[in-house]
């Protein structure tokens, strides 16, 4: 008996090793700063609705400075090794200007009607990294020496939490500035990566961290503070989601960070890695499956719903129609 | 008198007693693992750490050896602390436990010229001598530079399964 069970023991720890080998993997990019960005005139001023703004021209950066070409090579370099690439901001920002013209040029061969594209749809292909690694750093002279301040802070995209920080001053220097870059990254990589594998113990262990968006639309006959019959009581739609979200998220951990008639925000909403897809199969979850078990919880009050993904781990879903 | 006589006896049999485990304390300290000082020198060439580590030993070879197991013990274990010149690296274990969940293969692991010596190379030539060479109650304390293959090493117990690696459950 006690055999039998290893065995099952065995084949059970074989099986959940093979499901964590699928989970979803986040997409990393390097992005220059703000500050970096303002002091190394890498922005335009533009008028929003009055107020004028600084806007980050991070392409004009990438090609007009060698400098923090040659970080992100470095830092690439040295995360390729530990088999988690980072994706080129470089070049996902090319690609998303060529990918713009190649779309507009696809028609069909029969009516030659073009490709259909919504706003969000152009929207989307933006660049999402889901964790940012938000890059700084200035170069201060001392007599005829150089020394680097770095400042490398990852960021959750979507929680905005601060995953890894790491910032100092290096050595005073004679030696090139791209010698001090390469070697600041150095100093600072391996308790960067330390702050990231820490992320994603915490991530197995207690689910990804997700932001979860209820709005509706404005035809909607309905708003969160309606009441609905839920086992046998009477409650406001936002309290009855509020407990659909207490049972499907890993150990009910999640924050209604807003609540009113027409918008809820649900922030560090903990999803499960792992979950039924539609095939009825264990797979990686991801926050479109998640959320579809809500859309499906409401169709039984007659509520349609149109989700709207950003990456991994950010969901909009719009109430009252499709 | 006779209160004062056994009084006497029990201070003179316990004496040795207690002296004997202060030398067995000091025993163990000098032959633990532990006992060891590491500084950072400066940041090292791609995957590799520059540090200075001591070791104990009764000759001076026996410290060197004990230092280049130092050096590969803190990288494992006990993570290199910041210097003015280098940032602190993290332990490439994050278990505290690890060495005691996987006694066997560290034993054979940190066992003189073991699998530990594959991850080092010594970047000071000779014997060490001057402040780096200091004698000690019944023995030597030395002091290295070594240049230890952090990256090697790390993959190293990744492939034999000690810790994981970063892109692993993905």
């Amino acid at each position: 008996m006690k055999f039998y069970s290893l065995i099952i023991g065995f084949l059970f720890s074989l099986v959940s090793l093979g499901v964590f080998g699928q989970a979803k993997k986040p997409t990393i990019m390097v992005i220059p700063s703000d500050n970096w960005c303002i002091a190394n005139g890498f922005y335009s001023e533009v008028n929003m609705d009055g107020v004028s703004m600084k806007a980050m021209d991070y392409q004009r950066a990438f090609q007009e400075n060698s400098e923090i070409r040659v970080i992100i090579s470095k830092m690439g370099d040295i995360m390729a090794a530990r088999d988690f690439p980072i994706k080129s901001t470089e070049q996902t920002l090319k690609d998303m200007v060529t990918d713009a013209a190649y779309i507009s040029l696809i028609q069909s061969k029969e009516s030659g009607s073009p490709v259909q594209e919504t706003e969000i749809d152009i929207l989307n292909r933006k660049a999402k990294p889901d964790i940012i690694l938000d890059l700084d750093y200035k170069i201060n002279r001392i007599g005829p020496k150089r020394q680097i301040s770095f400042n490398l802070t990852a960021i959750d995209a979507y929680s905005k939490n601060i995953i890894s920080g790491n910032t100092g001053v290096g050595s005073e220097s004679t030696a090139p500035v791209t010698t001090l870059l390469e070697e600041a990254v150095l100093s600072y990589m391996d308790n960067f990566t330390y702050g990231l594998q820490n992320f994603f113990d915490d991530m197995f262990e207690n689910g990804r961290n997700i932001t979860v968006e209820l709005k509706l639309f404005e035809s909607a006959a309905f708003d969160f503070e309606t009441e609905y019959e839920y086992n046998g009581q009477t409650a406001e739609l936002a309290d009855i989601i509020y407990v659909w979200f207490e049972d499907n998220t890993v150990q009910g951990r999640f924050d209604e960070r807003s609540r009113s008639a027409t918008s809820i925000i649900y922030n560090d909403v903990r999803m499960p890695l792992m979950g039924k897809s539609l095939s009825g199969k264990e797979r990686a979850m991801s926050s479109s499956n998640y959320i579809n078990g809500l859309v499906n919880f409401l169709k039984q009050y007659d509520i349609p719903a149109k989700k709207v993904i950003r990456g991994q781990g950010q969901v909009i879903l719009v109430l009252g129609e499709k | 008198m006779n209160r004062f006589l056994s009084f006497l006896l029990v201070l003179i049999f316990s004496a040795p007693i207690v002296f004997s485990q202060s030398r067995k304390e000091r025993k163990a300290l000098f032959e633990s693992m532990q006992n060891f000082e590491i500084t950072t020198v400066k940041v090292g060439t791609e995957g590799t750490k520059f540090v200075k580590v001591w070791g104990y030993g009764k000759k001076v070879d026996d410290a060197i050896v004990q230092a280049k197991k130092n050096a590969v013990y803190a990288c494992i274990f006990r993570g290199l602390p910041a210097s003015s010149t280098a940032n602190a690296t993290p332990a490439i274990c994050r278990d505290a436990n690890a060495y005691k969940a996987n006694q066997d293969y560290f034993d054979n692991f940190f066992q003189t010229a073991g699998p530990y010596i594959d991850f080092v190379n010594m970047t000071t030539d000779g014997v060490p001598s001057g402040q780096d060479r200091l004698k000690v109650k019944k023995g030597y304390k030395v002091a290295i530079y070594v240049q230890v293959m952090f990256d090697n090493l790390r993959k190293k117990l990744e492939a034999d399964g000690i810790v994981k690696g970063l892109s692993s459950g993905f």
